[in-house]
């Protein structure tokens, strides 16, 4: 009895011991986390609720107020979320039925995977300039238009840009989306495929039935990783576009962007909170039909 | 296994102490004697030596005494002394005979053109000698006449009998009429006719001020001149002394390094390439030429024995002192930096307004023995036409020992000596509180722009801020759209002897807010545009439709302006119009009307890039109406009478076209305010009422006028009254009006102009313009229809107004 209780006390040393160890090791992450995501977070908290960044006064909720009237944040926000709305699952749908094409065993296939990922290795500022060459008003989108009798399109400065950022992100983020649904695809079980099969389901059957029940992880996964890159698009308008692009292609960022420049760190801070629980809200629910869905394969 | 875990345990400590170790080395504390600000206890000597003048000049420290040339304004009196600040005792070495006699007749003398003094006291002097010409100095010039002084203008400077009289009357009878009223003809024509011989020679006194020797170099002649730049004394107690020969036609330039050694023998020379500023000593006692490298200013090392040149160092300035082994102290003009000449960086010593010196007065500076940094001001004030020296000793201290003052931080890009004076008069005046500049403007720096835009950042986002010395006034405009400027009128109110009543009523509506007043400048012009009345009428103001048809009613290859470009010309109506497309306190703008299609195709009248020609008279091409309107900055009467004689004409300040208003901008001067978060308004508008008292100088120093109707009214005054301007002339090209007083009409026009002035030059960002001239050139350049640029601006503009508000 006696030997038992000291072997307990040993193995509770050793546990306290190991949990000191852990705590060291994890120490430096949590400083770094603290130091350079929540305070930093706090504080854009704190200026969210003062008048200026120099008066500090406190103002309560009337920078929330005021950025939600505005009229530029209304704008960027509709923008954001519009294109978010359109691109990203626009950017999935078809991530997932290239990766099909090529899971299908069509001829060439590595070389098209690899055809589709090297936007991902051409830099941004390479990327805007292929998209300036095509899609400027003297450039070679517009020269087709007009020698086939059209007029030519302010494709950067009217609303038509909305088509020109939706097909660059579109070229820039489907072939890594479709390199992971590929991976996906090929971890869906063949036994549960074969079954199917037995059973006289069709592709198209086993697909829905199927493959994609497997697939909802990684549509959560990508759909939230596009979700990220569109609202990182900005980078790519900015450079197309400057400060202060056409209403239509205005962004959340460049409000942000703007108002930093400007110095108005509490209407910064204020459109950055409002994104915040635009993020929470929408990965929030994705994350619950993801579970709702995908229930069934979690629990096998 | 055990072993392995051992492994991984130790690497991963390892790699966190590493971790660890680099935080700590962020924070580390530079042990060197240069590496952080030094601080001070500044004492001002009261009591200098007489020959301590307004004129002292080739400044040398050696040990604890400074060793100088000085001169009374009236050279009556002057030499080579030195005083000693620890004994604060003047040694006189050597005076110079008077340069006048009584009759005001020029004798001649010595002028010590630089100095520079050896270890043991002895004085090298670097002097440019004119000897008195005997035989032109004996002709007898008693009984001469007013025309005796006629024909000489004639028969020596080739003027016609009323060019020479024109001379005299303007330039010289004033100098030369006695108290009594009687004029000194044979004065002048004895200082016109006496010649001199000059000679450069080099000087050696003793520690006693006996001369030891003196030698004639390299003088000027008909064919060479010669002059020097500096002279040192190496620890080896050679001479050196950095020369410029230059050929009188032009061909030759040459910068050379002449060496001596104690006695005055020559021991070689040193040919230099380019430019040079002047001859240093470094810490270890080499001495150096200074010169520009590639890029960079270099200090080229001089290898005596050898007589040629050695190492080149980068060196930041011209201007310094060595302190440590490997540090020199640099003046850049606003601050003292200790510069390491091995890594080549540069750290602040000490700011010399803390010490309430100002950074452009200091003429040297050098260590006493005891630690002292002693230094030597001289500064000029243009108002009162008068030069003050003075000694300032620093002893440096401990921060802690430091008496805290409340501290009003001025942001600015950079301020003129004036500011500087006045931050310094209210700094010795205040004890408990003092004025800090916090200037933007690196001299270092190359960008502008950036830093520009620290400049404008630090504005709206530093609380340590008080006071705002604007660049320009579109900063006025944002700042103040944040809410982030306080009432000028708040404090102007609670001022018992300024007044709102005082300043001119149209300047501080134009620098109004919302009903407060959040900005205001000194002075200014107006920025217009002027015409022959014959062809625009009479009154101020006129549209773009008018212009054009002024410019059609011409002959072909007439211009509406000379040298005009299309992004200038759009500057100007954007500015001039802004008002009107937008309106700041509702955050609207209307872009899409007619007003804003004429500033386009007002515009695209000029071009894009103006085609400049070689000998291009200006004035001649506006006299002959092949140039039609000139763009104009009216700050005082007397270019209205040049613009006249120009023109042929009566002239017409008919502004930039515009569809309301008359067409001038008020472009002001020296703009200030004060920011919401400084905590003693009342204090800050102290320092700043200064700039706004009224002015009791006669001899003011600005350009423009006084935001202040009583100095206004004054100048208006003295401008229609006999005054010394008048006589003078005013040239452009070949037209030359000699100034006469303004006439009532004159005045009556420029304050009727003034009247219906509001709108601001400047007020509109960078960024605004930046997108309406993107856009515009789509325009221009006749892609798009001026109705679709419009439409696009005011998109564009409807966002960053939105996003504004």
């Amino acid at each position: 009895m006696k030997r038992k209780l000291q072997k307990t006390k040993v193995q509770w040393n050793k546990e306290k011991r190991q949990r000191a160890v852990s705590g060291l090791f994890l120490t430096p992450s949590i400083v770094g986390v603290l130091l350079f995501f929540v305070l930093p977070f706090l504080v854009v908290i704190y200026y969210s609720f003062l008048n200026n960044p120099i008066s500090k006064e406190f103002v309560g909720l009337e920078n929330y107020v005021n950025v939600i009237t505005n009229n530029a944040f209304k704008t960027a926000m509709g923008n954001t979320l519009l294109f978010s709305a359109i691109a990203v699952p626009l950017v999935v749908i078809l991530a997932i039925l290239l990766a099909l094409l090529l899971d299908s065993g069509i001829p060439a296939r590595t070389q098209l995977r690899s055809c589709f990922l090297t936007p991902l290795m051409v830099p941004t500022a390479s990327i805007v300039l292929i998209w300036q060459v095509l899609f400027d008003y003297k450039g070679v989108i517009n020269a087709i238009v007009t020698r086939h009798g059209g007029d030519p399109v302010e494709w950067l400065k009217s609303s038509a840009g909305f088509l020109v950022i939706i097909s660059l992100f579109l070229w820039k983020n489907l072939g890594y989306n479709m390199v992971l649904f590929l991976a996906a695809l090929g971890n869906v079980p063949k036994d549960a495929v074969e079954v199917a099969q037995l059973d006289g389901a069709g592709k198209i059957k086993i697909f829905f039935i199927v493959k994609l029940r497997y697939l909802s992880p990684m549509i959560l996964f990508t759909s939230i990783l596009s979700i990220i890159n569109s609202f990182k698009i900005f980078r790519e308008i900015y450079m197309l576009t400057g400060d202060y692009p056409v209403g239509a292609l205005y962004m959340l960022q460049h409000y942000m962007n703007n108002t930093f420049a400007s110095g108005d760190y509490q209407k910064l801070s204020t459109a950055a909170i409002y994104m915040c629980l635009i993020m929470i809200v929408v990965i929030g629910i994705m994350f619950g039909v993801e579970h709702h869905f995908g229930k069934d394969i979690e629990e096998e | 296994m055990k072993k392995i875990c051992y492994v991984k345990r130790g690497i991963a400590l390892g790699l966190v102490a590493a971790t660890a170790l680099g935080l700590c080395a962020c924070g580390g504390k530079k042990s060197s004697k240069s590496g952080d600000e030094h601080y001070f206890k500044a004492e001002y000597l009261e009591k200098l030596p007489e020959s301590y003048s307004d004129g002292i000049y080739c400044n040398v420290f050696q040990g604890d005494t400074l060793y100088y040339c000085g001169s009374d304004s009236d050279y009556t009196r002057s030499g080579i002394y030195s005083y000693d600040l620890v004994e604060q005792k003047e040694t006189v070495y050597w005076e110079s005979e008077p340069f006048y006699d009584e009759e005001e007749t020029y004798l001649g003398g010595v002028n010590i053109n630089y100095m520079a003094v050896d270890e043991d006291g002895n004085i090298f002097v670097y002097a440019n000698v004119s000897e008195l010409d005997e035989e032109s100095a004996n002709k007898d010039y008693s009984g001469a006449t007013f025309d005796d002084v006629i024909a000489f203008f004639v028969d020596n400077w080739g003027y016609n009998e009323n060019d020479a009289v024109d001379e005299w009357n303007n330039y010289w009878v004033e100098e030369y009429t006695k108290e009594d009223g009687t004029v000194n003809y044979a004065g002048f024509l004895k200082n016109m006719g006496t010649e001199f011989n000059y000679k450069n020679q080099l000087w050696k006194l003793s520690k006693d001020g006996e001369i030891q020797w003196q030698k004639d170099i390299p003088s000027s002649d008909d064919q060479y001149s010669y002059s020097c730049y500096g002279m040192i004394v190496d620890k080896e107690g050679n001479l050196i002394t950095l020369d410029n020969k230059w050929d009188n036609d032009g061909n030759e330039d040459l910068y050379y390094l002449s060496l001596y050694d104690s006695e005055g023998n020559q021991t070689g020379t040193i040919d230099l390439d380019g430019y040079m500023y002047g001859v240093r000593a470094l810490p270890d006692g080499s001495v150096g030429v200074i010169g520009y490298g590639d890029t960079d200013l270099e200090m080229h090392l001089v290898d005596v024995k050898k007589a040629q040149i050695g190492e080149s160092l980068k060196i930041p300035a011209e201007n310094f002192i060595s302190y440590d082994d490997d540090t020199i102290l640099v003046n850049n003009g606003t601050q003292l930096d200790a510069y390491n000449l091995k890594s080549e960086e540069s750290q602040k010593f000490l700011s010399w307004l803390s010490y309430n010196i100002s950074g452009s007065s200091v003429s040297a500076f050098g260590f006493l023995s005891d630690g002292r940094l002693a230094v030597v001001t001289r500064s000029y004030d243009y108002n009162s036409d008068k030069s003050t020296c003075g000694i300032a000793l620093l002893t440096e201290v401990d921060k802690s020992e430091i008496s805290e003052a409340t501290e009003l931080h001025v942001a600015c890009m950079y301020v003129d000596s004036d500011f500087e004076q006045k931050v310094i008069e209210f700094n010795k005046t205040h004890s408990d509180c003092r004025i800090v500049i916090d200037q933007y403007y690196d001299e270092t720096a190359e960008d502008w722009e950036v830093m520009l835009d620290s400049f404008t950042t630090a504005v709206v986002s530093d609380s340590d801020i008080d006071i705002v010395f604007f660049n320009d006034y579109s900063q006025v405009t944002s700042m103040a759209a944040k809410g982030l400027l306080s009432d000028l009128y708040e404090v102007i109110d609670n001022d018992g002897e300024i007044k709102r009543s005082d300043f001119l009523q149209n300047v501080l509506t134009a620098c109004e807010m919302n009903g407060k007043l959040v900005a205001l400048p000194t002075s200014f012009t107006l920025q217009t545009v002027v015409a022959r009345a014959s062809d625009v009428g009479t009154e101020p103001g006129w549209s773009v439709s008018d212009a054009q048809a002024l410019l059609a009613s011409k002959p072909e290859g007439t211009q509406l302006f000379y040298g005009m470009e299309r992004e200038q010309a759009l500057r100007n109506l954007v500015n001039l119009n802004y008002s009107t497309f937008v309106d700041v306190e509702s955050g609207s703008c209307n872009f899409d009307n007619e007003e804003f299609v004429q500033v386009l195709e007002y515009a695209n009248m000029f071009p894009e890039t103006f085609q400049w020609e070689d000998d291009v008279d200006t004035a001649e091409l506006l006299h002959e109406g092949k140039t039609l309107c000139s763009e104009y900055y009216l700050g005082d009467f007397n270019d209205m009478q040049l613009q006249r004689v120009v023109m042929g004409d009566d002239i017409t300040f008919i502004g930039y076209p515009t569809a309301e208003g008359n067409g001038a901008l008020m472009s002001f001067n020296y703009v200030y305010g004060i920011t919401k978060n400084c905590d003693d308004k009342a204090l800050a508008w102290e320092f700043l009422r200064q700039f706004y008292l009224p002015n009791t100088n006669e001899n003011n120093y600005y350009w423009g006028f006084s935001v202040r109707q009583d100095d206004f009214d004054k100048y208006c005054e003295d401008a229609m009254k006999e005054n010394e301007n008048n006589g003078g002339t005013y040239g452009w090209g070949n037209y030359e009006v000699e100034i006469q007083p303004a006439t009532q009409e004159d005045v009556d026009q420029v304050k009727a102009l003034l009247a219906d002035t509001t709108a601001i030059s400047g007020s509109v960002s960078n960024d605004v313009f930046n997108i309406i001239n993107e856009e515009a050139q789509f325009y221009f350049s006749g892609e798009q229809s001026v109705e679709s640029v419009a439409s696009k601006v005011q998109s564009r503009m409807e966002i960053y107004l939105s996003e504004t508000k």
